[in-house]
């Protein structure tokens, strides 16, 4: 796989006219850099959209500083009148969100781990091995995702008693450590992948296995990136099983957690949305590094 | 590769080996260990860990492990369900009392008949709304866990300033709505009164309940099969509402059944009919408020109570005399009266009342005193049984139609009476 280049001789290009073309393309780079932070048309249409976008995001934060009473006055406050940061110490220090912020780190790292080994296996094979019933198996698999998983809970909640997981955080990731959906996307991505580059790596030698982890996987990366962003972000706001599965307040997760400050009749909206914005910020630190890669995965492209 | 295959699947296992810690409870080495969920917010959660603290402390043969279940009281419902189908229930939880003939059906829970009259039970002591909803179907399925009722709350700024003078204890329906109608001012937007007319039905049709039997009526037959509800008692009540909504113009119609609350706080709502749940919320708020019983038709001031259980779950003998002793221990009047202080909620026993320490609690919790004499009139409880979310869903549609100028309270409740006869007959339906 290694290729020697030929340069052509320095020697042969005159150097002045060598700097000036140097100096011009920097100019017209510096001119175009320039442009490119120019308002476009486009943006009249995108600045109002990423406005709107981003005021549920404001709104949560302008409340987490407010008291009970403030979130509940007519008219609604806009602004704290001070900065309350009742919410937030009731959050941190009166619960056990800092265990439940842990569980969440745990379960959705180790549903991202196994997602990207045992998705990424599945996909190439689903897509590259020729074996008899892969289609109408590929065809169950996906039909497993249109099964309410609230139509399941019973029988999963057993299998998860009977193996003595339940209450435990092992109830939450094992489910997750593989999905159909994630399957299905590093299918449909190993599917348009350039087989030249398999058989050029066969052609020197790897075996299949070394093809997919030198050359697919490290190309890969745009489909793993979102396939590691998807689970995450399903698994850090997942309610409903853990709700079921968990019943100590050490194991809860940060969304059955926060829960918990929602009684019968009152709702301590001050805790919920200090809760809520610390919640959040795991979510957006993953989506915004990944999300170049992410776009790039969901629009098709492979990039090599 | 292959290294780092296994080293994944390794730490994968010890990830899941760490998390997987023993939530077993039962029998073992002569102590009895029971789960016991409170479906508590963490300020009350803290008050009643303490407890089982110190019930664990004194009781060396039980440890009651108490944990919130998992989240609020409605949340807690299909957990419990679910644990119940899978054959893992808790020995103690919290359930609404609207869902007490549900979870009874499950054929899980426990009936304490043969000793509610024991000394430690001390069944006369807890008031007789509490009693009815414990025992659905006769079944006494636990202990109750909280009462409380409806009464007027007033903001009295609002009433100084529209020259109204504060309500009597025994005023009437005809002062009430006198009162709402010189109180609503469009100008400024503030209402006379509220009256929930969506989100949860429950909420709207049991504000129906004391004005129907104040007038002598009833809300089904004594055998559950028929709905009484559409009564001339019941016309009459709700046309009193209907003309204070569509005639006056002086009810907040709640669309949600929470924005009362915020209105209330904010000075756009004179009167409130609500319970002692919202006591923390108005003095945090720092309004100026009191509160006084419903009206009365003439002098019966009754209101209604919408009480709650602690359900005992049947996990065998041993763990069900545990669960007995841990709850006659923590419904004694002292450790009630803990509670009460801590959490704000109304004494469950009337004995409760004459301790000494029940001044804390009334200085701890300003403005809850009446609410509190105000549990001798809820002298009825709700039917507690299967189809009831259902009865009280066609109630609460009639209702909020009536209330909207859409229907006649005759025709509504009529209409109601008919869906919930449906309801009621069919054999075997199920609770929704």
């Amino acid at each position: 796989m290694t290729a020697q280049q030929t340069l052509r001789p320095v020697s042969e290009v005159d150097p002045a006219l060598h700097r000036a073309r140097i100096e011009e393309a920097e100019q017209r780079m510096r001119r175009r850099g320039w442009r490119r932070h120019l308002p476009q048309r486009g943006h009249l249409v995108l600045l109002p959209l990423s406005i709107i976008m981003v005021l549920p995001f404001v709104w949560m934060i302008l409340t987490s500083f407010m008291t009970d009473t403030e979130v509940n006055s007519i008219p609604p406050s806009l602004w704290p009148h001070h900065l309350y940061t009742g919410g937030y110490s009731t959050v941190l220090a009166s619960s056990d969100f800092p265990y439940w912020f842990l569980n969440s780190l745990i379960v959705s790292g180790a549903a991202v781990l196994a997602q990207l080994v045992l998705c990424s296996l599945a996909g190439y094979a689903f897509a590259r091995i020729q074996f008899r019933g892969s289609t109408v198996m590929l065809i169950l698999l996906l039909a497993t995702a249109l099964i309410p998983f609230q139509l399941t809970v019973i029988p999963t909640f057993v299998i998860f008693h009977d193996i003595g997981l339940i209450n435990t955080l092992g109830a939450l990731i094992v489910p997750q450590l593989t999905s159909a959906l994630g399957i299905y996307l590093m299918y449909s991505f190993f599917q348009s992948f350039p087989r030249e580059l398999e058989e050029a790596g066969r052609i020197d030698g790897c075996g299949r296995l070394q093809v997919f982890w030198k050359i697919v996987l490290p190309l890969a990366r745009p489909a793993l990136a979102a396939l590691g962003i998807i689970t995450f972000i399903y698994a850090w706001n997942d309610l409903f099983w853990p709700l079921i599965a968990i019943t100590s307040s050490r194991t809860f997760t940060v969304q059955v957690g926060l829960t918990t400050f929602q009684g019968e009749h009152i709702t301590h909206w001050s805790a919920i949305m200090a809760g809520t914005t610390l919640t959040t910020v795991p979510v957006l630190l993953v989506f915004l590094v990944g999300q170049r890669r992410f776009v790039q995965a969901i629009t098709g492209a492979v990039k090599g | 590769m292959k290294r780092m295959v296994l080293a994944g699947i390794a730490a994968l296992t010890l990830v899941l080996a760490a998390c997987s810690g023993s939530s077993s409870s039962g029998t073992s080495s002569g102590k009895i260990t029971l789960q016991f969920w409170t479906a508590q917010t963490p300020p009350t959660t803290q008050v009643i860990d303490n407890l089982v603290s110190t019930f664990n402390a004194t009781h060396p043969n039980i440890v009651v492990q108490a944990s919130t279940g998992g989240t609020s009281t409605g949340d807690l419902l299909p957990k419990v369900t679910t644990a119940i189908a899978a054959g893992t229930a808790p020995d103690i939880a919290y359930i609404y009392g609207s869902y007490a003939a549900n979870i009874a059906q499950s054929g899980k829970t426990v009936n304490l008949a043969n000793i509610i009259h024991t000394p430690g039970y001390d069944w006369n002591d807890f008031y007789p709304a509490s009693q009815q909803i414990v025992s659905p179907g006769g079944k006494v399925i636990g202990f109750p866990a909280l009462i409380d009722n409806l009464s007027v709350i007033y903001n009295k700024k609002l009433f100084a300033a529209a020259g109204v003078p504060d309500p009597s204890p025994n005023w009437t329906w005809d002062q009430f709505r006198a009162t709402a109608k010189k109180l609503t001012n469009p100008a400024k937007h503030i209402f006379g009164v509220n009256y929930p007319i969506g989100g949860d039905l429950l909420d709207t049709s049991w504000r129906f309940f004391p004005g129907l039997w104040q007038r002598g009526g009833q809300i089904l037959s004594a055998n559950h099969k028929q709905a009484l509800f559409n009564s001339q008692a019941g016309v009459a009540n709700l046309t009193l509402w209907q003309q204070m909504s569509t005639v006056d113009h002086s009810v907040y119609l709640d669309p949600t059944a929470t924005n009362a609350e915020p209105l209330f706080t904010s000075g756009h709502l004179a009167m409130f009919v609500s319970g002692p749940w919202e006591v923390p919320v108005l003095n945090q708020a720092k309004v100026d408020w009191a509160d006084v019983p419903l009206p009365a038709v003439t002098t019966n001031h009754q209101t209604v109570s919408g009480p709650d259980n602690w359900v005992i779950f049947n996990n065998g003998p041993a763990r069900v005399k545990a669960s007995i002793t841990f709850l006659e221990w923590l419904e004694a009047p002292q450790q009630e009266l803990t509670w009460s202080i801590g959490s704000g909620s109304l004494p469950l026993r009337p004995s409760i009342l004459k301790l000494p320490g029940y001044q804390e609690f009334l200085k701890k919790w300003p403005g809850i005193g009446p609410m509190a004499a105000n549990l001798m009139n809820a002298r009825e409880a709700m039917p507690t049984l299967p189809q009831w979310p259902r009865v009280v869903n066609a109630l609460g549609n009639g209702i909020a139609s009536v209330l909207l100028g859409r229907a006649t309270p005759r025709a509504a409740l009529d209409q109601a009476a008919q869906q919930a006869d449906t309801i009621l007959n069919v054999p075997g339906a199920p609770g929704g």
